[in-house]
């Protein structure tokens, strides 16, 4: 599905990626994990270009990254991405947010677009505020509607950049829930978290990065309970200790 | 103090009347050169971003005056010829479009990044984005300077009287001019006072509710 090969990045002086390589099969649920400023963030980003890279190259479903233009806008309407802070369109309600890109990019006729998003909210758990305002729901309830924005558009591959962590603690639950089913359902995702938890339940492949490298890539089992580099481990302790 | 009233009133309202329409007119032009603008402004094409800023550099820092005089008087001389009121629309709209560009790109700046970003990252290009998900918020967020514009523009407008537009100040000054000294001076100001003021009032209400219109929850 993804396939990243000799990527390097820089952000001025910063040298963000370093040589990456990394696959995601068809089905398979990659969690990043690692310490801030470790580059997984950029990383994810790069995968529908919202980073550029300096060198190497980036293939999805089996065709090198287009530049900007139709053809990059295509490529993205088939990669959902769901971000940190949200970013649903405030001056849409909640179904409108749903249905902006299937009416815009899939040219699906409203009322159509409008009973698939009504769906997808129900399964997000999200039906009551089809007409509330982003402004007016709670930050859990906020990213469960983003992760239905990004489902609407039929995504072969869905990427998730720190999803749980704007939210209050007793909110990560029902996002990192709305997840888990997908990955259950065999969505393939790309996952930027520090939720150690989730990786371990949802992954199937854990890749940990530090300093713009990927230093370590296991199974969850494999990683928390045997990381085999120092810097996994140290992180490991930091992380796990309480 | 108001000798002759009727008279005044008469020279006064057809002198509102084609401030009014000349102010609605060159605001018109304003806004859409303001739209052309802040597009450019923000526009991958680097051509596009650095006439958009000459313009806007150019328009901003030339008094008004010198606008409309530089249009009326040396135009005609490389053969460019039209009305005085043509002038007058194009020399407002013009120079009040530079400064609604410059108002909508901050309208456009403080619209947070992750707009635009998850705005392309459902597939949106780059205009359907500006269209459906950046505009219609930094518009909203924009309408009071925008409405600022207006008001310095009915005043901007007197300045036409200069390349010959009868407009409210120009029909005052006749008045006061009067060869017959028909009328009081100070009449005639305390006139011509009311008059931009209900002008301005006028359009502040029309602008409020256009801002109340369009705001929705934050």
């Amino acid at each position: 599905m993804v396939s990243i090969s000799g990527v390097n990045k820089y952000f001025g002086d910063l040298h963000a990626l370093k040589d990456i390589d990394l696959t995601v099969e068809d089905g398979e649920v990659v969690v990043l994990i690692g310490p801030s400023g470790s580059g997984k963030s950029t990383l994810c980003r790069t995968i529908n270009r919202l980073e550029t890279v300096d060198s190497g190259s980036i293939e999805v479903n089996g065709k090198p990254l287009p530049a900007e233009g139709r053809a990059l806008a295509n490529l993205r309407a088939d990669v959902g991405m769901v971000f940190q802070h949200f970013n649903l369109f405030a001056h849409l309600t909640v179904l409108q947010n749903i249905t902006l890109g299937p009416i815009k990019v899939r040219r699906m006729s409203k009322a159509k677009a409008e009973a698939r998003g009504r769906q997808l909210l129900e399964r997000v758990g999200m039906s009551e505020k089809a007409d509330a305002f982003p402004s007016q729901l709670s930050g859990g309830q906020q990213q469960r509607v983003a992760i239905a924005r990004g489902l609407a558009m039929d995504p072969k591959l869905m990427m998730f950049d720190e999803p749980t962590s704007a939210l209050d603690p007793e909110m990560i639950n029902e996002v990192l829930d709305v997840m888990q089913d997908l990955a259950r359902e065999g969505m393939t995702m790309v996952v930027v978290t520090h939720e150690m938890g989730f990786a371990r339940r949802a992954a199937n492949r854990v890749v940990f990065m530090a300093e713009g490298q990927i230093v370590e890539t296991a199974t969850p089992d494999e990683f928390f309970d045997d990381p085999k580099t120092e810097r996994a481990q140290d992180f490991l302790s930091k992380v796990m200790s309480h | 103090m108001f000798e002759n009233f009727d008279l005044m009133a008469d020279a006064l309202l057809k002198g509102m009347w084609t401030t009014v329409w000349v102010t609605l007119a060159s605001y018109t032009i304003a806004l859409v050169i303001g739209v052309v603008l802040v597009v450019m402004h923000v526009s991958p094409a680097l051509p596009a971003r650095w006439a958009a800023n000459a313009y806007t550099q150019l328009f901003r820092n030339v008094p008004l005056l010198a606008v409309l005089i530089i249009m009326f008087f040396g135009l005609p001389q490389i053969g460019i010829k039209a009305e005085n009121w043509v002038w007058a629309l194009l020399g407002l709209g013009m120079y009040t479009g530079a400064f609604v560009g410059e108002t909508m790109r901050s309208g456009i700046n403080s619209i947070p990044l992750g707009q635009a970003e998850a705005a392309r990252s459902i597939g949106l290009t780059f205009s359907q984005s500006l269209g459906t998900v950046i505009m219609p918020q930094a518009i909203r967020a924009v309408i009071p300077p925008l409405g600022s514009l207006l008001i310095a523009l009915v005043k901007n407008s007197a300045l036409v009287l200069a390349i010959g537009v009868a407009e409210l100040t120009a029909r005052a000054r006749r008045l006061i001019e009067d060869p017959e000294s028909k009328f009081d001076l100070w009449g005639v100001i305390i006139g011509v006072t009311v008059s931009y003021l209900l002008i301005a009032l006028v359009l502040s209400y029309l602008v409020r509710l256009a801002e109340k219109r369009a705001a929705f929850v934050r």
